[in-house]
């Protein structure tokens, strides 16, 4: 089945053509939202999250774009939204914690990530905690670039902006970053 | 000193060269329906609330009935007249009622 017919399928709520839309697709969205929040749970939770929105809003796809473009799209908004949910949350728990009415339990774990290999691992957590400290659009194209191993044609697609405007974001996203690791290994 | 902060910098920046990819859970589609399901039952409960407003003609039923009798009783054991039910009614409508 062509994409094309696999569009046209889902708009009229076929539900073999969403479980097939799913099964193509799962494995780049886990694995982006995985890049994302670096949580396996909550990477699960987040994209089953981007598959009940893509079946809410099929009606509204254009086709202007791959669906796959689509579908990364929803799966960085998703991570995005649950990152400020949980920055909110930790804030909060951490007020709690210090009126001594908080649980430490109730706070997510920052770091559950099984792709990364044990001998990275160490660097690859100061790696996404200096990653946190990026503004979003930085922090997307380095992530879907570096961690994804996107080709910057495909980011320039997914976040709707030129080549040259991406190639400038991730020589930013690098420069910030060594900035932040340069302090952090000094410290 | 110098040389090994910019070295490690530089290691950790590639630290992503070896990552992964993980596999989904298999049975990512059967909980993506349960879940769909599930807000369409909540959809049509919002969307259809009958349900809601007879329970709650019920329970104001319920709760003028059980006021009433408390009236009756209450009223009986002092020996006070109790017969004018209709009027104890209409001042529970208006919210005069101290009973509670």
């Amino acid at each position: 089945m062509s994409e094309t017919q696999l569009i046209a399928e889902l708009k009229t709520g076929n539900q073999q053509a969403f479980i097939r839309l799913i099964d193509t697709y799962k494995h780049l969205v886990f694995n982006t939202v995985l890049n994302m929040v670096q949580h396996i749970e909550e990477a699960e939770d987040i994209t089953q999250e981007v598959f009940i929105q893509v079946y809410q809003s099929v009606q509204t796809f254009r086709g202007d774009s791959k669906l796959s473009t689509w579908l990364y799209r929803i799966a960085i908004t998703k991570s995005l939204d649950w990152q400020r949910k949980n920055n909110a949350k930790k804030r909060m728990n951490s007020m709690k914690i210090a009126f001594g009415i908080g649980n430490y339990e109730d706070t997510v774990p920052d770091f559950q990530h099984p792709g990364i290999i044990l001998a990275n691992k160490e660097k690859a957590i100061i790696l996404f905690n200096a990653m946190k400290k990026l503004p979003d659009n930085q922090r997307i194209a380095f992530t879907l670039i570096k961690a994804d191993g996107l080709s910057y044609e495909e980011v320039s697609d997914i976040m709707q902006t030129s080549i040259k405007s991406l190639e400038g974001l991730m020589h930013r996203a690098k420069e910030n970053l060594r900035k932040t690791l340069e302090q952090f290994y000094k410290s | 000193m110098n040389n090994n902060i910019n070295q490690l910098t530089e290691e950790t920046l590639d630290s992503f060269a070896g990552i992964q990819k993980v596999e989904a859970p298999a049975d990512l589609h059967f909980k993506i329906l349960n879940r769909i399901n599930n807000q369409k039952k909540e959809v049509y409960l919002f969307r259809h609330p009958q349900w809601m407003i007879a329970a709650l003609v019920i329970g104001i039923i319920c709760n003028v009935g059980f006021a009433i009798s408390y009236h009756k009783t209450s009223s009986s054991d002092t020996g006070t007249e109790t017969t004018n039910v209709s009027s104890f009614v209409s001042q529970f409508k208006l919210g005069t009622n101290t009973i509670y």
